[in-house]
């Protein structure tokens, strides 16, 4: 039986962090993830390591956290950010002269913005510039006229699939073991302490046990469920977030809305697209089983064509589910629920070894996972710094090449090079090195997103992708404007060479990941969304067969 | 200025096309408004009636489509739904043979089974020259060994799936292998996309070099057959006689997945096809002028039409024939015709599982959306054909372009009587006094 130091279960961004952190600092580890990583609340998120100038009056240590975190996860995957300037227009209450409440709160919204200003060098951000309607119309004439003006404030996006994969991929470099697709079905004692765990490869079946010094439960919104299994109640006040993709970046700025309710919803660029988000509604189902009503999505619609009416001339691609496993109050409205992390060591709930991670945000993972394993370090007597602020992720720890080098020198279309050079950084040579030896990985797999066979051999062949799925997280593949209609064809051919599938198992993947690109599609059907979604059908039922089985058809 | 015709069909489809082709043959002078090409030329090309799970004749699989579905196109011909099979089977052989197009004779034959790009086996009743010598049934009866042929790039990457799949179909007698000539061997050679590729083989220098390299391969590997992913845009027939001797074995094609292709080979069929029997085609956006009629927008011009009769065959979604505005409600595009999906006429309150399965697979009664017509394929002033008419899913039904050729013959015939044209060819059963 394998044995660990500690065994990390979940597979989102503090579970990667978790196990990175422990790695480096010279711990035996193992990290579990039942899906793959990002797969939950990690990807289901904005897309943003922001501040957190909501949390500002309410949880000013959150804050501070956030910018604070964000300026060493800039230092460590600058390739991975990209700065957003946001747009904080007030608009008047009613048409005509601005009121006294008006002027009221823009004064207010200002010096909430100057107070985050002090946050902002800890992050690289620039301080805010109050705009006024003539000023912000010069920056962005899509937002309705006659407003008061603007305030602006500094974030930065990421792509937080990768960022998972790239934590993943360190802690396995520092000889952590790291293994997507696997459950935890049950977790080992002796007496009361939790000393490891049986863990079930879902894609082989095969079953195993491990023994660990700790066991970490990061399992966000799973993590009561999780917990369960050493017989601890761990609670939450989990809240379904929704998100929608616009086919087009409506804006180079991200853009504060009002919604109906008052709350603000963003609307933010994101690689080739924009997205809208979000919702903060009390959640009571399964998180394995999410799903988005037509009202969620309206209601997110409505709040940008309120203050960025040609929102509705965009098409929205597709609307995606996340739960935030909040920390548990009774009583307050989701909005007001406070973003901070707690760490449980449940040796006081009679369950010695195990620990329980919830709450918190993306923007402050790495710290939430210096201090999850500062616990778990106090415990084993390791003593090691954490040194997860200082040392580059994979791909971060030089300039990314520029793209038209990498387009010339490797024979790629420059436009795919560009998205290269994004998503890998200094690693981007590394990913187009397998070309060199096999030509056709050169082919675009798919135009939207511009991702090279090349980049999906990489993440199959060193990033831990087994699937269709896994490599659409790591590679952006079918998640730009046609959703898959080209490119899951060719990938699933890929996929199939690389793991030497059968023909009928190539197809299944290919299956899951139509269906799973149709969950989100569904749930936003109109306009030209039916035109591809008929192109989808035509594609792959009418004209590939796929809706038959690989029996022969014929008598 | 108004331009006058017995008959104007709106839409350059199959539907549309077919229709033409029919009112014509009729004595129709006729007038074909088509925005730019649509769902055929994204088509596979083949020409798929109906489907069956046990294998049955073409018109007994489609007399159950039209069982199951009242609102299927199929149900509205009545008994004159396998006549019109019939006919529409012999029409398209007649109108486009510069395709090569085969397979079967009259509705009592059975599907061919031809190779998709996914490595699967499509059913259907037509398909161009090299893909309809690929039937499958057909190879799966002999000892030989298909050489499924990579090119480069993700065509490459592709043919090795087609390869896996189509070894279980094909087994015992015959054996489908990967076949990789040296043809394509520059740098650049691997972005190409199959379009691209297909530009290339129409090139005679380049199709004879392919032809030596492909020889060299085939031998090597011992292929008796050679299954090509495309066999060029301009003239497959030609291209596949010279390939056979170059390589001195049957050489076949795949089916096109978009960008098609054999299907933008189809759509050009149809515009020769137009051209020849005499046609008028625009280039233009048709719509309803305000006094009811059709009128055609070109750039800022606008023209009246006084036509006899009118066939819309202006396709679904994909076409442009059917929108779903951003509030739900459905829409017919050209002349505001009453649009309906599942009964209903809006997709509103969505998600909603009798318009939208949960898995891509479907069913989705949402996406047979379309006009509604009575038996003689009006709705309104009228007539309908194609896509643009609802109660059909050519992703589960396996009748895609079938049923377009069929309604397209039906409505151009009785739009020509429409217009006080004979129509003398019909035969009894398809069209009614």
């Amino acid at each position: 039986m394998h044995s660990y130091d500690l065994l990390v279960i979940g597979g989102g961004v503090n579970g990667t962090g978790i196990a990175r952190d422990a790695a480096m600092r010279g711990l035996r580890t193992m990290l579990v993830e039942k899906k793959d990583f990002a797969a939950g609340s990690s990807g289901a998120n904005s897309g943003m390591i922001h501040g957190g100038i909501r949390y500002l009056i309410d949880d000013p240590q959150v804050t501070r956290l956030a910018c604070l975190d964000s300026g060493y996860i800039q230092r460590i995957a600058p390739h991975l950010l990209f700065r957003i300037p946001f747009l904080y227009p007030v608009l008047l209450e009613r048409p005509g002269e601005p009121t006294l409440m008006d002027r009221a709160f823009l004064y207010g919204a200002e010096c909430y913005f100057e107070a985050y200003d002090r946050y902002q060098p800890l992050k690289n951000g620039k301080a805010h510039t109050r705009l006024t309607d003539g000023e912000l119309h010069e920056l962005e004439p899509g937002i309705v006229p006659g407003t008061l003006g603007a305030v602006t404030m500094d974030e930065y996006g990421i792509d937080p699939f990768r960022l998972c994969t790239l934590n993943a991929r360190s802690a396995a470099a520092y000889g952590a073991a790291v293994r997507n697709h696997t459950q935890v079905m049950r977790l080992l004692r002796d007496g009361p302490a939790v000393v490891g765990a049986e863990l079930k490869d879902l894609r082989t079946g095969r079953a195993e046990e491990v023994r660990a010094r700790c066991v970490f439960n990061a399992g966000g919104p799973w993590a009561p469920k999780i917990a369960a299994l050493a017989g601890v109640e761990v609670k939450i006040r989990p809240s379904k977030g929704v998100h929608v993709t616009l086919d087009r970046r409506l804006s180079n700025y991200g853009i504060i809305c009002k919604a109906v309710d008052g709350r603000d919803v963003f609307v933010m660029p994101h690689e080739d697209s924009s997205i809208v988000g979000t919702t903060d509604d009390d959640f009571y189902g399964d998180p394995d089983d999410l799903s988005v009503t037509r009202d969620e999505v309206e209601y997110l619609l409505q709040a940008v064509e309120h203050t960025f009416p040609a929102v509705r001339q965009a098409r929205v691609l597709r609307a995606w589910a996340g739960i935030r496993p909040t920390l548990y109050a009774y009583g307050p409205l989701e909005d007001a629920l406070s973003r901070d992390h707690r760490i449980h060591d449940h040796e006081k709930d009679g369950a010695p070894g195990f620990f329980t991670i919830v709450g918190g945000k993306l923007a402050s993972f790495r710290a939430m996972a210096q201090e999850a394993v500062d616990a778990v370090a106090r415990k084993l007597g390791n003593s090691a710094a954490c040194t997860t602020h200082q040392v580059a992720l994979p791909g971060g720890e030089a300039p990314a090449p520029e793209a038209q080098e990498l387009s010339r020198k490797h024979g790629v279309p420059a436009f795919a090079a560009a998205r290269i050079s994004y998503r890998h950084g200094a690693e981007a040579e590394r990913v187009l090195r397998a070309a060199e030896d096999e030509p056709d990985l050169r082919a675009v797999a798919c135009s939207c997103e511009g991702v090279t066979f090349a980049e999906l051999a990489f993440s199959l062949r060193e990033e831990f992708a087994e699937s269709l799925a896994d490599l659409r997280r790591r590679c952006r593949l079918a998640m730009g404007v046609c959703q898959g209609t080209r490119c899951a064809g060719p990938a699933a051919a890929l996929v199939a060479d690389e793991r030497q599938l059968s023909s009928e198992a190539a197809l299944a993947d290919l299956t899951a990941l139509l269906d799973e690109r149709w969950k989100g599609n569904r749930a936003v059907l109109a306009g030209e969304g039916l035109a591809q979604a008929e192109l989808v059908q035509g594609t792959y039922y009418t004209t590939g067969g796929l809706r038959r089985g690989g029996g022969r058809p014929w008598r | 200025m108004a331009l006058t015709t017995d008959v104007v069909v709106v839409g350059g489809g199959l539907a549309g096309a077919c229709a033409a082709l029919a009112a014509r043959e009729a004595g129709a002078d006729v007038l074909l408004v088509a925005r730019a090409p649509g769902a055929t030329a994204m088509s596979s090309g083949a020409i798929d009636f109906a489907g069956a799970e046990d294998d049955a004749p073409i018109g007994e699989a489609a007399r159950k489509l039209a069982r199951a579905a009242p609102g299927h196109p199929y149900a509205l011909l009545g008994d004159g739904l396998v006549p019109a099979i019939d006919d529409a089977l012999a029409f398209l052989q007649r109108h486009l043979s510069a395709l090569g197009l085969s397979g079967a004779r009259t509705a009592a034959d059975r599907n061919l089974w031809l190779a998709t790009p996914l490595g699967r086996a499509k059913p259907a009743a037509l398909a161009q020259g090299g893909i309809a010598a690929g039937d499958l049934r057909n190879l799966a009866a002999r000892e030989a060994r298909l050489g499924v042929v990579a090119l480069a790039g993700a065509q490459a990457i592709e043919a090795r799936l087609v390869a896996k799949g189509l070894t279980p179909l094909l087994a015992p007698l015959c054996e489908a292998v990967v076949v990789a000539p040296d043809f394509y061997r520059q740098r650049g050679d691997a972005l190409r996309t199959l379009p691209e590729i297909a530009q290339d083989l129409d090139r005679p220098g380049r199709r004879a070099a392919l032809g030596a390299s492909l020889g060299r391969a085939a031998a090597q590997a011992h292929a008796t057959h050679l299954l090509l992913p495309t066999l060029g845009l301009q003239d497959p027939v030609a291209a596949r006689a010279e390939l056979e001797r170059a390589t001195g074995v049957p050489v076949l094609e795949l089916l096109g997945a978009p960008p098609s292709v054999p299907g933008l080979r189809l759509q050009r069929a149809l515009q020769a096809a137009l051209e020849k029997s005499g046609v008028r085609s625009v280039a233009a956006i048709a719509e309803r002028s305000s006094d009811g009629q059709v009128q055609i927008v070109r750039g800022v011009e606008c023209e009246p039409v006084r036509a006899g009769s009118v066939v819309l065959a202006s396709g679904r979604f994909l076409g442009g024939g059917i929108r779903c505005e951003a509030d739900g409600r459905l829409r017919e595009t050209v002349f505001d015709l009453p649009a309906r999906a599942a009964g209903r006429d809006a997709l509103a309150a969505l998600p909603n599982e009798r318009l939208f399965a949960e898995r891509a697979a479907g069913p989705h009664p949402g996406l047979a959306a379309g006009v509604e017509a009575d038996s003689e394929l009006r709705s309104g002033a009228a007539f309908v054909c194609g896509a643009v008419l609802g109660g059909f899913d050519p992703a589960r039904d396996e009748g895609g372009l079938g049923v377009c050729a069929v309604t397209g013959l039906v409505a151009g015939r009785r739009a020509a009587r429409a217009a006080g044209k004979a129509g003398a060819s019909a035969p009894a059963g398809v069209v009614r006094p």
